[in-house]
């Protein structure tokens, strides 16, 4: 079905005209899922129940006239750390294996409220941490690109000339595979494989635009607090944003209206004006400036990175826009500032994961604290209980002052920096996302959770330092076939503005289409 | 050994050339005027900066953190995690962070809304006990509390043999 890779306001104009049904999108979108289950982005039996009757109404909505909203009948899928009540939400990890939440995180609600289609939970790194989406008790996610699996990409009309249908879609030998980039891995490949139109992940140091970059679609981190973060399983409470994955610049757009706003339930959510705006049909960038921070070209990064970043920023100097090299200086620091602050938040807000009132637990006759003890090595993997360990190190009484308030120091230094940008007029900042396109599985595991995240990272962490926007937004395909991606990042509470130029860069750049021909 | 620079000297705009997104570069920004995008790295690893930090690990610093953690190590990679941790973290002692506030929150400079103090849910206690899997009336059961974690005897002369 052609509609299900298209975009959402294609899709509801067919619906509208009564050309397809919610429905029968539905259907193809889980046949889609059942075509691309050896990828493994959907958490295992949690195909949700309801997926067919709910979209059955959406059908009756759309027969009467009455859609709930621009997204009703929308196939959507959720990262598994979004709470749905009902609906097993398991984190990827043994100690929430069987957890079925009461209640349903707000974002998940204000979808559903929508009338979108929710088509399943997704997998991720256990508790989201991770940059490869590896580490997961249901096992790694496969990127779509050189999976194997039957797929072409289709050239966007416009005057972009692409190559892509020379690119390599063949499949790997002796079952590697791509890494998507995580930690929000199913998410990206739900939607790259057109198996939903939108997906959520969550993003603390860029678990949302890693993976959108590793496989080819749009990822959003909003401004911190835009989204509200109610029933988004925490991992670092003052960096977790709810994430939002679309093909489109235009669809991420939509998504964000239904989700973002004010929450009575969020104590660290704003108010915003995101509720009602549409991106212009034809963005320009005439004076906008953007600055290019020089400190982003990581040693390491491979060529083909900086190509993309140094086309993209002559393309936008070419066009109209004023663009400048910016300092800042202190972002190198960011992933070392983070390797702090994480485990320090993640050692308090994991106390509660004890076995009593939810999820696993051990019994042991001895004592609460061996069941305590027990429960929590049984439950949460070496990556969750290390950073534990670190995070109790960071906070020791002796320690407190020299790492964690150092660390606290060293990201308002980072924010300044951003700030003392903002202040000379800049508009928008152009980076790399990731290092390089995505890393063969057989690569990746040669080193562990802790330094590629320190890696992966890089380019990424220093906006959750801040409580920036930051969008990643794929730009052309390797030799290899694999996707190469770009960053905007904004002044905090700009984010309509800053998808606005991430539509422009779209447009220019015609990205190829991904089309799964499903068996 | 080449250099960064060299390598992208030699290789870097033969590569530029071919990619098909060239095309949309109609008149060359490299006619007379660089590029903003800098084509080598600006900025040194921090680790070829600042040298290896000095911390160690006792067993004793292990029990303690593990009596907080509520977790084990269990093994010799656990030990190795923590010491890497702990460099890395190091590294940002030398930021000079003299007369800097630290930053607990980005939405500091801004009043955030509090709700109103009234029951928005109620009447749902049956809803979380379901939750749990030991409970007795309305309440959670646990065995007898306060008594210190004790790992097994040879527990910690195995973290001690593993690490010689």
């Amino acid at each position: 079905m052609k509609c299900l890779s298209g975009s959402i306001k294609n899709a509801v104009q067919l619906f509208k005209q009564k050309q397809i049904s919610p429905l029968e999108v539905c259907e193809a979108a889980l046949r889609r899922q059942e075509t691309i289950s050896r990828l493994n982005a959907y958490i295992p039996n949690a195909v949700v129940e309801t997926t067919k009757s709910e979209a059955l109404l959406s059908s009756q909505r759309y027969e009467k006239g009455t859609p709930l909203s621009p997204l009703d009948g929308i196939p959507i899928a959720l990262k598994d750390n979004f709470c749905t009540a009902g609906i097993r939400t398991t984190c990827g990890s043994n100690m929430l294996k069987n957890y079925v939440p009461i209640f349903s995180a707000t974002v998940a609600e204000r979808l559903q409220k929508a009338g979108t289609i929710l088509m399943g939970k997704t997998n991720l790194d256990e508790f989201a941490m991770g940059s490869g989406t590896v580490d997961s008790i249901f096992g790694p996610v496969k990127n779509i690109h050189r999976s194997g699996l039957c797929y072409k990409f289709i050239d966007t009309s416009g005057e972009a000339i692409h190559t892509s249908a020379m690119k390599p879609t063949g499949g790997l030998e002796k079952d590697d595979f791509y890494i998507t980039g995580g930690s929000s891995g199913g998410s990206a490949v739900a939607v790259a494989a057109a198996s939903a139109f939108l997906a959520t992940g969550s993003d603390t140091g860029g678990s949302v635009r890693n993976p959108a970059s590793f496989c080819g679609v749009v990822g959003l981190k909003p401004s911190y607090g835009v989204v509200p973060r109610h029933g988004l399983i925490s991992l670092v409470n003052s960096m977790d944003v709810p994430g939002l994955f679309a093909r489109t610049v235009d669809d991420v757009a939509a998504m964000l209206a239904v989700i973002s706003g004010l929450d009575p339930k969020d104590s660290t959510s704003v108010p915003s004006n995101m509720k009602t705006f549409e991106l212009p049909e034809s963005p320009s960038i005439e004076g906008l400036v953007v600055g290019i921070p020089k400190e982003y070209h990581r040693p390491g990064m491979s060529s083909e990175i900086i190509d993309v970043w140094t086309m993209i920023a002559d393309l936008l100097e070419n066009k109209g826009a004023k663009v400048r090299e910016v300092s800042l200086p202190h972002t190198k620091y960011s992933i070392v500032c983070y390797s702090i602050l994480n485990p320090c938040e993640v050692a308090s807000n994991f106390t509660r994961y004890t076995g009593v009132e939810y999820g696993q637990r051990m019994n042991s006759s001895q004592s609460m604290e061996a069941m305590y003890a027990l429960t929590r090595s049984q439950g949460l993997n070496n990556v969750v209980r290390s950073r534990i360990l670190a995070g109790n190190y960071f906070l020791l009484e002796e320690n407190k002052e020299k790492y964690f308030k150092q660390a606290l120091k060293v990201r308002r230094l980072i924010c300044q920096d951003f700030n003392k940008v903002w202040s000379e007029k800049v508009n928008l900042l152009l980076t790399p996302v990731t290092l390089s396109a995505s890393l063969r599985y057989s690569e990746f595991i040669k080193y562990d959770n802790r330094s590629q995240t320190a890696t992966q990272d890089i380019c990424t962490q220093s906006a959750n330092m801040a409580g920036l926007p930051a969008v990643s937004i794929p730009i052309s395909l390797n030799d290899e076939g694999l996707p190469l991606a770009l960053q905007l990042m904004a002044p905090m509470g700009k984010d309509v503005e800053m998808l606005s130029a991430a539509k422009w860069i779209e447009q220019q750049v015609g990205y190829p289409k991904l089309r799964v021909i499903d068996t | 050994m080449l250099t960064l620079k060299q390598r992208w000297l030699s290789g870097l705009w033969k590569k530029y050339q071919s990619l098909p997104l060239r095309c949309l570069i109609s008149t060359s920004i490299s006619k007379g005027k660089q590029s903003k995008v800098p084509q080598y790295p600006v900025d040194p690893l921090i680790t070829d900066e600042i040298c290896e930090s000095d911390t160690k690990i006792d067993i004793e610093l292990v029990q303690h953190l593990e009596k907080l953690s509520l977790v084990d190590f269990a093994n010799k990679e656990g030990l190795l995690r923590l010491q890497a941790a702990i460099s890395l973290a190091d590294q940002l002692r030398a930021v000079n962070t003299e007369g800097v506030e630290p930053m607990y929150s980005v939405l500091e400079d801004r009043s955030i809304t509090l709700a109103e103090d009234e029951v928005l849910i109620g009447n749902i206690s049956d809803d979380i006990l379901g939750c749990a899997k030991e409970t007795l009336e309305d309440y959670f059961v646990v065995p007898p509390g306060n008594i210190d974690y004790i790992p097994e005897d040879s527990y910690y002369e195995k973290l001690k043999d593993d690490k010689t």
